[in-house]
């Protein structure tokens, strides 16, 4: 019983594992074509060092996504804890509207948004495509990750912290500032950081948001898989999955600390 | 001093208001030193943003792109369906002089009729590929996919309508452009026995790999996947136009109707037909110019190569894909029919 439950994880984990295995592989291939393996290389990754385009394309899909994270993440986290600490009218449908865009396909919200701007562009000669429609477009999924995430931990936490720092005179900032926030973070930093690798590889919503001058790493992708994935993009995909590997363990460094 | 600053970042912010180019293309298609050349050269900036599909593309010129993009690069026959739809400009011939370097096939192009609203960018041909380290005969008929007699081994068609319906009709001995219901249905039973005995469609790329890998000993290919392999790392690869005759394509470059930077564009469709300029995309590419002034400047390997300048008896027997207008419903159900097969 061990043996096949040793073998299952192992199957599972290969599952999970061989194709980041196999882009971290052909990034050092020499062979531009990929098909097979003719030997060691570092060129494509001093090919991409060099290759002001790609890095372009990569730093919108960075910009894009520290700018979304951040603003999805403040907006989340009012959203989240307005709903846990306040009593209103809707309260119930607000917190329904919450899943929706969780659930509803990236395609609808990307044709919608592409809509949306139109129409406004017509109305007031803003919202032309660029960087700023991506990032107002991932901001709308985003926020709702975040608030989800926020509001499981607020629902651990005791309403009677909250009412004992009333009482010891916090007024609602202070509280928030010196008892909620504090509780909450790790949501807080678990939220954010789902946010920012959703709007890193997100792809659809991106693709219909995007202008002149901003495609993103992912638009990149998919537009080079028709004439051919070059290994220059295997040796960004490779150091894109060693920094989010490092930010994941230093994330869970400053959570274990705390 | 304070006045030396204000004129210095006076100056700073000149150069950073350079005139930009928004270039719409296929990924990977434009070398780097080219488009550097051209920024320096006109003190400009160009922009590249990719489509890996021409409907895509085309969608996005729809959408208002028209008046965000300056150039776009459309297949041919998206030429004159989109100077149609006005989202593309006529050109002023007086602003491109280098119009006089293209070969005498280019000046009046079938999908572009005296190059109203296109110049040509690259061409190539569609037909078969094998490798012959493993089939050791020169292959010359589409018959390798439709005819059980000429079978070789296993192989790939294409995953594009045109272009595979298109194999078909002309291994009949019928225009890749045939409209006859009784004639496609003919294709679609060759097509439906091509498809038990190859390993199924692919794309070029995708085809080409299998190739590579050795799990395919013959592809239906594009003319520039094979032979950029072919120069690069596997000598043994080989092509051809098969002797019923294949596709030819041209990807063109035109101007958006409402080009945020129209003067700029037209330097750089001016710039695109320089002879040297013309050249180096080539040689990126190992696709075929159609910029005869630069063919002295191309690499040998790939200016005396007949699968990428095929010789004029097999030109003649190339066509290209056509708008077949209403017939193409016909066209998507057959090929519906032999895909579900």
């Amino acid at each position: 019983m061990r043996r096949l439950l040793n073998f299952y994880t192992l199957v599972l984990l290969g599952f999970l594992y061989l194709p980041i295995a196999v882009i971290v592989a052909l990034s050092f291939n020499k062979s531009r074509f990929g098909a097979r393996w003719t030997g060691f290389t570092l060129h494509w990754y001093e090919k991409l060092l060099s290759n002001h385009r790609v890095l372009e394309y990569a730093w919108n899909s960075l910009f894009v996504a520290v700018v979304s994270t951040l603003i999805a993440t403040v907006l989340g986290t009012l959203l989240a804890v307005g709903i846990w600490r306040y009593r209103f009218r809707l309260k119930s449908a607000l917190r329904f509207l919450l899943y929706v865009p969780v659930v509803v396909p990236d395609i609808v919200m990307g044709v919608s948004l592409l809509l949306f701007f139109a129409w406004w562009r017509q109305k007031t000669g803003l919202f032309h495509l660029s960087l700023t429609t991506i990032i107002i477009g991932h901001v709308t999924f985003q926020i709702a990750y975040v608030a989800l995430l926020v509001k499981s931990r607020l629902a651990s936490l005791d309403p009677g912290l909250e009412e004992a720092a009333a009482d010891l005179g916090a007024r609602g900032f202070a509280t928030f500032r010196y008892v909620t926030f504090p509780l909450v973070w790790p949501g807080i930093l678990a939220g954010a950081l789902l946010a920012f690798s959703l709007s890193l590889d997100d792809f659809v919503i991106t693709f219909f948001t995007a202008g002149p001058g901003s495609t993103t790493l992912p638009l990149y992708i998919f537009a080079s898989v028709k004439r051919g994935v070059t290994p220059e993009i295997h040796a960004l995909s490779a150091i894109l999955i060693a920094a989010t590997t490092a930010a994941m363990i230093v994330g869970r460094a400053l959570m274990q600390r705390r | 001093m304070k006045k030396a600053l204000l004129a210095l970042s006076l100056l700073a912010s000149l150069a950073m208001a350079k005139q930009e180019l928004r270039l719409f293309n296929w990924a990977d298609y434009i070398p780097e030193e080219v488009v550097q050349e051209f920024e320096k050269r006109y003190d400009a900036r160009v922009v590249i943003d990719t489509f890996e599909a021409p409907e895509a593309m085309l969608a996005k010129l729809a959408a208002g792109g028209d008046a965000e993009y300056d150039v776009v690069v459309p297949p041919d026959y998206y030429v004159l369906q989109m100077a149609r739809q006005g989202l593309i400009r006529e050109l002023d011939h007086s602003k491109l002089p280098n119009l006089k370097n293209l070969a005498p096939e280019f000046q009046d192009p079938a999908y572009d009729p005296g190059n109203k609203h296109s110049i040509p960018y690259q061409w190539g041909t569609t037909g078969i590929a094998w490798d012959s380290a493993v089939v050791k005969k020169d292959l010359d008929t589409w018959g390798v996919f439709f005819n059980p007699k000429n079978y070789v081994g296993p192989c790939f068609l294409l995953d594009e309508m045109r272009e595979t319906i298109g194999a078909a009709l002309k291994y009949l001995g019928y225009s890749l452009n045939d409209t006859d219901p009784g004639h496609l249905e003919e294709a679609k039973k060759l097509l439906i026995g091509a498809k038990k005995r190859c390993l199924g469609f692919a794309g070029g790329v995708e085809a080409r790999s299998r190739l590579l890998a050795g799990d395919a000993e013959v592809i239906h290919a594009y003319s520039g996947d094979i032979i950029q392999v072919q120069l690069e790392e596997a000598p043994t690869l080989r092509y051809a136009v098969p002797k019923e005759g294949g596709t030819i394509w041209t990807d063109a470059v035109a101007i958006t109707r409402r080009a945020p930077h129209a003067e700029l564009a037209y330097k750089f469709l001016n710039f695109l037909l320089e002879p040297k300029i013309a050249a180096a995309i080539s040689n990126y590419n190992a696709y075929a110019t159609p910029v005869a002034a630069a063919i002295p400047y191309l690499d040998p390997e790939l200016k005396n190569n007949p699968a990428i300048f095929p010789p004029p008896e097999v030109r003649k027997k190339l066509e290209y894909i056509r708008d077949v207008g209403e017939a193409i419903k016909l066209y998507d159900r057959i090929w519906t029919e032999v895909k579900s097969r």
